[in-house]
């Protein structure tokens, strides 16, 4: 795929390209419209959340950008390009995915599930080495678990798996759908700390990331920048800071009040994000 | 033709020895003992005099007889001239023996290819039979004091005799009989049933041993409703024009029979449980049509105990239980090889596949014995006809379960494949079929089970099995056969379910 270059982990300066595009994409569920008209650019490099709450479009707008859903109107573009003019197969293989639960092949050992995506792209050969260096890159010891099942797994060592199984082939996209949700809070905790050095070092390459989480804490402390989704509507983009210090609208005001995210935390953020 | 020759080559397991060369005369009965024994008559004059003969006793009933007949699967069975005139020529009953007999051997060569011997010298007609006590107390005689007392009475009849039009609807017509209830019992349990007063009426043979053993009272056709029945040889045209010999020999029975005679080995059979072979071969003795002393090895009599029998038949048995496991393993492997492709092909296509699947579901209803009858003009009888029959009985269970097993396989993990790249013909044989085998293996499980149950109906089409004592155990009343057909199948079960369970538990993916 064409690709045009860009530094890597840009932030938002005006000369990054757009990896990812919604334009004013619509999609209906039968009566429902999960996305009425949403566009988002998603950076080379950033790390967008999505948020919102459980029927919001936050999830049918992460897979609008793999093509497991079309949308009825708007378009969808990757790297400039539209998605319907695109080998969407080839395409996934270049997009690293978590969903909730893992999504793990229970049929496969964990190092079959590492190997899925380099095995797909070909490289038979190197898939054994890009599958321990993957786990490895979570924090697992292939030793001890490329020869185990996924059902022997805890839920934190399922969504780590997981997370070494998108990141394998190198992925220069990372599309994750609420990767955490489903762990208790601390382990939870160490797995979002995991994933910020994981960005922070650089060491999976330059990856651009999307974001699907229903927890501001989550997106706040993963994401350059948060996207909230109301009804299938766009309710507001902008960095954290912005959003606790401008927010846009009432929803997005409760949403920061009822998750406690107060002022207080903008200075935190920003310290952190070096603003 | 085709389905008999095809029969021929994969029948390996049935071929009898031949001494001479030509293909053998097949020969057949259906599944009641004056028939079992009449074949067996047929099939050891004719060795006497130097033929050949492949046996198929117990074929179905009339319909799958007389069908394998004019398929030219069998080459002669007995059959009754009653029952050719009403039953396969359709007509109203008319004059006496005679003329009957004159109708059915100008009609049959005609409509049907086939021809009647000469009878064989007696008559057995339908004999109502009921409780004596019951009739003295009823003061019932007739089948027309049967009809004044009716409404009270609940009737176990044969399924043949409630469907023909000279039975049940024929009796009701000329008698005004109508019954308080009717019950279809098979032949074995009537008597049985009538004796320990859970029926009072059944329908039997005026030449029935049975009927001596009990306590019963036989009504008197006062109005001559029955047609004459007499028995003879009905054999394929084909016998006629190429083996003239074993015509000749089965006309040296031709008015050698009487009805006393025939009561009598009847009773021999059914009553004092002396094997078929040994009756028949004594009876042609006695009739100076073979020399006595035809050496037959049997010692099971209805005095040995079961123990004893299954030992003296072991044989015969294992046999019987390894062509039970060759009708089961082949049309499962059919089965399979058909139901799996096609659930998967129905998962692709979702609005055709409840359609589809429920029209499969439908040959599970039909009565094994009506899929066995339907195979017979297309494979005529034996080997491959059961197949056939077999694997369209086992197929549901494998299509539904292959269909639900795809389709139902754990959504996540299909979904998470697809987002990492993988294409609809990968997830299919790498996540989906490996997912769904568990489910897909207890489908093959079922079918399995169920077809070695089913399997014994093969029998009726003489493709042998466990089915074979079963059904003449069941004509014969001799609970010992039934046992040393119906243990074996039910263990034969049981082993088949509990190595699938193990195969199933293999196939469970990541423990």
């Amino acid at each position: 795929m064409e690709r045009q270059s860009s530094p890597a982990g840009a932030e938002r300066a005006s000369a990054a390209t757009s990896a990812l595009s919604a334009e004013s994409v619509v999609k209906r569920f039968d009566q429902v419209t999960a996305l009425d008209g949403v566009s988002l650019d998603v950076l080379e490099g950033e790390c967008v959340a999505l948020v919102g709450e459980s029927g919001s479009g936050k999830t049918t707008l992460l897979r609008s950008f793999n093509g497991l859903v079309r949308p009825d109107a708007g378009r969808v573009l990757i790297g400039g390009r539209d998605i319907s003019d695109l080998d969407v197969v080839a395409l996934r293989r270049g997009m690293g995915y978590v969903p909730q639960d893992g999504g793990l092949l229970p049929h496969w050992r964990v190092g079959r599930n590492v190997e899925l995506v380099p095995r797909l792209r070909g490289a038979d050969g190197d898939a054994l080495t890009r599958a321990d260096a993957s786990l490895q890159l979570v924090g697992l010891d292939p030793e001890a678990f490329r020869d185990r099942w996924p059902s022997e797994l805890s839920g934190g060592q399922r969504q780590r798996v997981a997370m070494a199984r998108a990141l394998a082939a190198g992925p220069r996209i990372l599309l994750l759908d609420e990767p955490f949700g489903a762990l208790d809070a601390i382990t939870r905790a160490d797995l979002q700390e995991s994933f910020a050095e994981l960005r922070a070092s650089g060491a999976a390459g330059p990856m651009t990331c999307v974001l699907v989480t229903h927890d501001l804490h989550e997106a706040f402390l993963l994401a350059n920048r948060v996207a909230v989704l109301q009804g299938g509507r766009l309710e507001q983009v902008g960095s954290p800071s912005q959003l606790i210090e401008a927010p846009a609208s009432t929803y997005v005001r409760n949403l920061l009040s009822r998750a406690r995210v107060t002022s207080g935390d903008a200075v935190v953020i920003r310290q952190r994000s070096g603003e | 033709m085709i389905g008999r020759s095809l029969l021929f080559a994969l029948s390996l397991a049935a071929v009898s020895e031949q001494p001479r060369a030509g293909p053998p005369v097949v020969v057949a009965s259906k599944p009641f003992g004056e028939s079992y024994l009449l074949a067996e008559m047929f099939a050891q004059l004719l060795e006497a005099r130097g033929i050949a003969v492949d046996r198929r006793p117990g074929l179905g009933a009339t319909e799958l007889a007389f069908r394998a007949l004019r398929a030219g699967s069998i080459d002669v069975y007995p059959e009754y001239t009653g029952t050719g005139l009403l039953v396969l020529l359709g007509e109203r009953p008319s004059g006496d023996e005679k003329a009957v007999f004159d109708r059915v051997a100008q009609e049959f060569p005609r409509r049907f290819g086939v021809r009647w011997l000469p009878p064989l010298g007696f008559e057995n007609t339908y004999a109502i039979a009921v409780r004596k006590r019951m009739a003295d107390s009823l003061g019932m005689q007739t089948l027309s004091d049967l009809a004044r007392h009716a409404g009270t009475l609940r009737a176990g009849l044969t399924p043949d005799f409630i469907g023909r039009s000279d039975g049940l609807p024929g009796l009701s017509s000329a008698y005004g009989i109508r019954f308080r209830d009717v019950r279809a019992l098979l032949p074995a349990v009537k008597y049985r049933a009538l004796d320990a007063g859970d029926v009072d009426v059944v329908d039997g043979y005026s030449t029935d041993g049975l009927i001596a053993r009990y306590h019963f009272r036989v009504l008197v056709d006062d109005r001559k409703f029955f047609p004459p029945y007499e028995a003879a040889a009905l054999v394929s045209a084909r016998l006629g024009t190429e083996n003239p010999a074993a015509v000749a020999a089965l006309t040296e029975l031709s008015g050698r029979i009487d009805v006393v005679r025939m009561r009598a080995l009847n009773q021999r059979v059914e009553v004092d449980g002396v094997p078929i072979p040994r009756v028949a071969s004594e009876a042609l003795a006695e009739l100076g049509l073979i020399r006595g002393g035809v050496p037959i090895a049997y010692n099971a009599e209805r005095a040995a105990s079961f123990a004893s029998y299954i030992s003296s038949s072991a044989s015969r048995l294992t046999s019987l239980t390894v062509r039970h496991l060759l009708l089961v393993g082949v049309s499962l492997a059919v089965a399979i090889l058909v139901a799996v492709p096609l659930g998967l092909i129905l998962e692709r296509h979702a609005r055709a596949a409840e359609p589809v699947i429920r029209g499969v579901g439908v040959l599970q209803t039909l009565p094994g014995i009506a899929l066995l009858a339907f195979m017979i003009p297309l494979f005529g009888i034996g080997l491959v006809p059961a197949l056939v029959a077999l694997a369209l009985y086992s197929l549901y269970p494998i299509v539904r379960n292959t269909f639900t097993g795809v389709r139902d396989a754990d959504p996540k993990a299909v979904d998470a494949a697809r987002a990492l790249g993988m294409t609809d013909g990968q997830i299919l044989r790498q996540v989906r079929l490996p997912l769904a085998a568990p489910v897909i293996m207890a489908g093959i499980r079922t079918a399995a089970v169920i077809d070695v149950g089913t399997a014994t109906l093969a029998a009726f089409i003489g493709a042998g099995g466990l089915g074979e004592p079963i059904v003449s155990g069941l004509a014969l009343s001799d609970t010992r056969m039934i046992l040393s057909g119906a243990i074996p199948a039910a263990l034969l079960a049981l082993v088949v379910d509990v190595t699938l369970a193990g195969v199933e538990h293999f196939v469970h993916p990541g423990r």
